[in-house]
């Protein structure tokens, strides 16, 4: 059974991400509907705030991402990746602006990511962690 | 179906799922009656400052502020400093009341009041007061919800329908989820409405242009004299100024004051009875339920004080006010409706037409704004009835299982009853649900006693309350209604004197409480009361370092009233220049009064925050304070005894009877 600590850190981190995250989604498709980078831009930035937020809970409660939490974050991040390409290949009203807005966006999402696992993990310690798997 | 209606179906979906899976999460962790009624007593301090924020102010500050500043202007948006006043009273009482909670083991504050006066006669006055919350008021609240609903879906829904799916949706995850639920969901709903009212705003300074255009537009609508009011008695624009300090008129559908009903002493007045809100029963479950004092000082300075009050200043004047710029460029029709819901509802369909996922998530924001208060007063009110009236009267011997299954018998029959006035006697609904303001600011007194005053007696409290109460039922339509009936013609009308029904139910009791007080001291009771005091003031009282700053807190609290929400306040209406002078004549750029509005909104905060922190009302500033007091395991006094007293069952059969002569006045 979860503890209180436990149901109140997944109170935070769902509320965080249904209120922030739903926004940062309809800004984004609002940008790309419209072609206007600079909604869709606010909608990156404001699921990067998101996860931000994530961040802090996480300090808060301690304890970092649960499994279940890095699953969904990837399972929701390759869904993303993988409609943005189809909409590139196949759709023709796909514009340029969309396509900048696309590579902006998840380069930004990517970047913080990697921003999050060198500050937690350091430079070294995180490319050790490729090594030790290799070497083994 | 329209693709805006289909991203409402999808984000209320959404919405009540995230709902119910909080309430079934809360079933999980509710064990016994303890964790059912309040979250055992362990809601964490960032959960108690959004959900009351959000309990506070509800549908009231997204549905009905906006509507009323665009029908009354500057004057109406004078109440915005509400966010100043409603968490004052929490100052006053909350950490008092949660100490008592700690010590005590009260789960009510029928329960306190009861135990603090040895008046079983309070508990029932209690009970009358938190049932007027809880049904003919929040009765209004789901007809909103219902009607705003009808409004965004361009009436494929119907109102009613909608109503009564919305009200299922939030019995079912209280029901089974209790407090601890309601708080968890609160927490989103809180947000979600704070963020709407800003992204409401946003668009409608953006629609008008900028700020600067906006104010622009309002110079050129301050030289008119246009609107329901027309011009005040000096010759401005209703819209743009207070209509006096007190207007001594007959009251609403008698005698209409000159230039708009919101004169100095109506909000004043109007301000107790907002203030009534975080006095009424329901929100002592709030204090009850905190695991400690930490969320209540951050909850009235930042959350509420600060945060709300900018946002009912910056964002909802926009929203009020900006209707009429928007309306004479030729917005969408909806814009043209005023009543509950109908401006937000007008806003959020014109947001829609162009992004349907924007509007729906407004739309949820609007509901969960409705819906923070609707649980919250299911929930408390179905606690109040369980400890109030089953265990109290009908099973003392209740265990934690029979309660539980009580409060959830509550729960239901509160929304039913909401539903059925809601649905068959609307216009009933709103007589009564108009008391309830009034009704909670009547506490007032009651809570000070057992806080701060323990010269105040059990007759003076009991008494004051009880004609308190009844100036209240006088001063509104009810009272008129009820006097008509009986084949009195009342001389006076709505608000009298442009007083609200508050101010004129906490002038008599008051009066009453004091005067009797005075004549009916015993020294047994007082040692009673006393025992109590000796509590509060051995682990709440102001260190003797800080004595010396008690007047400046008494005069810093009765300033901000006096210039913020009382008497001189008239002096905003041309201070930083006449309201038809033009843009060029404005000080601040903006409208005297609003510039007025920010100077007392920035300084209540500064007052607020000098009364929660530095005055230590809402912190234990002392580090090593236990939290933990032993628990007074004595058995409810009156409970044993309360079966079998004959004055007991005789009051609950002229309960009963008073309720089956209302229900069948109602429905006929």
């Amino acid at each position: 059974m979860a503890t209180i600590k436990e149901t109140e850190r997944r109170l935070a981190v769902v509320t965080t991400w249904s209120l922030l995250g739903s926004f940062g989604l309809g800004c984004l498709l609002s940008g790309f509907h419209s072609d206007n980078l600079l909604i869709g831009l606010a909608g990156f930035v404001t699921l990067m705030g998101s996860f931000v937020a994530h961040i802090v809970i996480n300090r808060i409660y301690g304890g970092g991402f649960r499994a279940g939490e890095i699953a969904a974050a990837f399972i929701a991040f390759g869904i993303a990746v993988l409609g943005f390409l189809t909409g590139w290949l196949f759709d023709p009203a796909f514009s340029v602006t969309d396509a900048r807005l696309g590579l902006m966006g998840f380069s930004a999402l990517i970047v913080s990511f990697l921003a999050y696992l060198v500050t937690k993990h350091g430079i070294r310690r995180r490319f050790s962690m490729f090594h030790q798997t290799h070497n083994r | 179906m329209s693709g805006s209606i289909v991203w409402l179906a999808a984000a209320v979906a959404a919405y009540w799922a995230y709902c119910i899976y909080w309430g079934v999460v809360g079933a999980r962790l509710s064990h016994s009656a303890g964790d059912y009624f309040l979250a055992d007593r362990g809601l964490s301090p960032w959960i108690i400052v959004l959900a009351v924020t959000g309990s506070s102010f509800s549908g009231w500050v997204f549905l009905g502020h906006p509507a009323l500043i665009f029908r009354d202007g500057l004057q109406f948006a004078q109440l915005s400093l509400a966010a100043i006043t409603i968490p004052l009273t929490g100052v006053l009482f909350f950490k008092r009341q949660w100490l008592l909670g700690k010590r005590f083991g009260y789960v009510t504050s029928g329960e306190m009041l009861a135990d603090y006066f040895s008046s079983p006669l309070l508990r029932l006055l209690v009970m009358l007061v938190a049932v007027v919350f809880s049904v003919p008021f929040l009765g209004m609240q789901l007809r909103a919800s219902g009607a705003l609903m009808q409004v965004l879906t361009g009436g494929a829904v119907d109102g009613t329908l909608a109503m009564w799916a919305l009200a299922a949706v939030v019995f079912l995850y209280v029901c089974i989820g209790g407090l601890r639920a309601v708080a968890y969901v609160g927490t989103l709903q809180a947000l979600l409405m704070a963020v709407g009212l800003v992204a409401i705003g946003l668009v409608v300074y953006a629609k008008i242009g900028d700020f600067g255009a906006f104010n622009a537009a309002l110079a050129k609508l301050g030289a008119e004299t246009t609107g329901p009011w027309g011009g005040t008695a000096r010759g401005y624009n209703a819209y743009f100024a207070i209509p006096g300090v007190i207007q001594f008129t007959a009251g609403l559908g008698t005698e209409a004051p000159v230039g708009g009903p919101w004169t100095a002493s109506m909000i004043l007045t109007y301000s107790f009875a907002l203030m009534g809100i975080q006095a009424a029963p329901q929100f002592s479950v709030w204090a009850f339920s905190s695991k400690s004092p930490k969320g209540f000082a951050p909850q009235q300075v930042w959350a509420s004080a600060a945060v709300v009050g900018f946002i009912l200043l910056f964002f909802s004047v926009a929203e009020g006010m900006g209707a009429h710029i928007l309306r004479g460029g030729g917005a969408p029709g909806g814009l043209e409706q005023t009543g509950a819901g109908g401006l937000t509802g007008g806003y959020i369909r014109m947001i829609g037409e162009s992004a349907p996922w924007f509007g729906s998530l407004l739309a949820v924001a609007a509901l969960a704004g409705v819906q923070i208060i609707t649980a919250a007063f299911f929930s408390t009110g179905g606690t109040i009835l369980a400890r109030d009236l089953y265990r109290a009267y009908l099973n003392p011997a209740a265990d934690d299982r029979q309660q539980k299954l009580f409060g959830r018998i509550g729960v239901g029959l509160i929304a039913l009853a909401d539903l059925l006035t809601a649905t068959f006697s609307p216009q009933v609904e709103t007589q009564l649900g108009a008391l309830a303001l009034g009704f909670g600011a009547q506490l007032w007194l009651a809570l000070a006693a057992v806080c701060w005053f323990p010269w105040l007696t059990r007759e003076g409290v009991v008494l004051g309350l009880v004609v308190g109460l009844v100036a209240v039922v006088f001063t509104e339509p009810f009272g008129t209604s009820l006097a008509a009936f009986f084949g009195l013609d009342l001389p006076w009308g709505r608000w009298p004197w442009t007083i609200h029904s508050a101010g004129w139910g906490i002038f008599f009791n008051v009066a009453i409480g004091l005067l009797v007080s005075v004549f009916t001291q015993k020294p047994e009771d007082r040692a009673h009361r006393q025992g109590f005091h000796a509590f509060l003031a051995e682990h709440a009282a102001l260190p003797a370092q800080k004595r010396p700053l008690r007047p400046v807190a008494w005069a810093a609290a009765l300033v901000w009233l006096f210039f913020g929400v009382g008497p001189d306040l008239v002096l905003g209406n041309d201070v930083f220049g006449p309201p038809n002078g033009g843009i060029a004549a404005w000080t601040l750029g903006i409208p005297s009064l609003w510039g007025w509005q920010f100077l007392w909104w920035a300084l209540g905060v500064l007052m607020i925050w000098f009364l929660a922190y530095k005055m230590e009302l809402s912190v234990f500033a002392r580090r090593g304070l236990e939290f933990y007091f032993p628990q007074d395991t004595r058995p409810v006094a009156a409970g044993a005894a309360a079966a079998t007293d004959w004055r007991h069952w005789f009051l609950g059969a002229v309960l009963l009877g008073g309720g089956a002569a209302v229900l069948h006045w109602m429905f006929g």
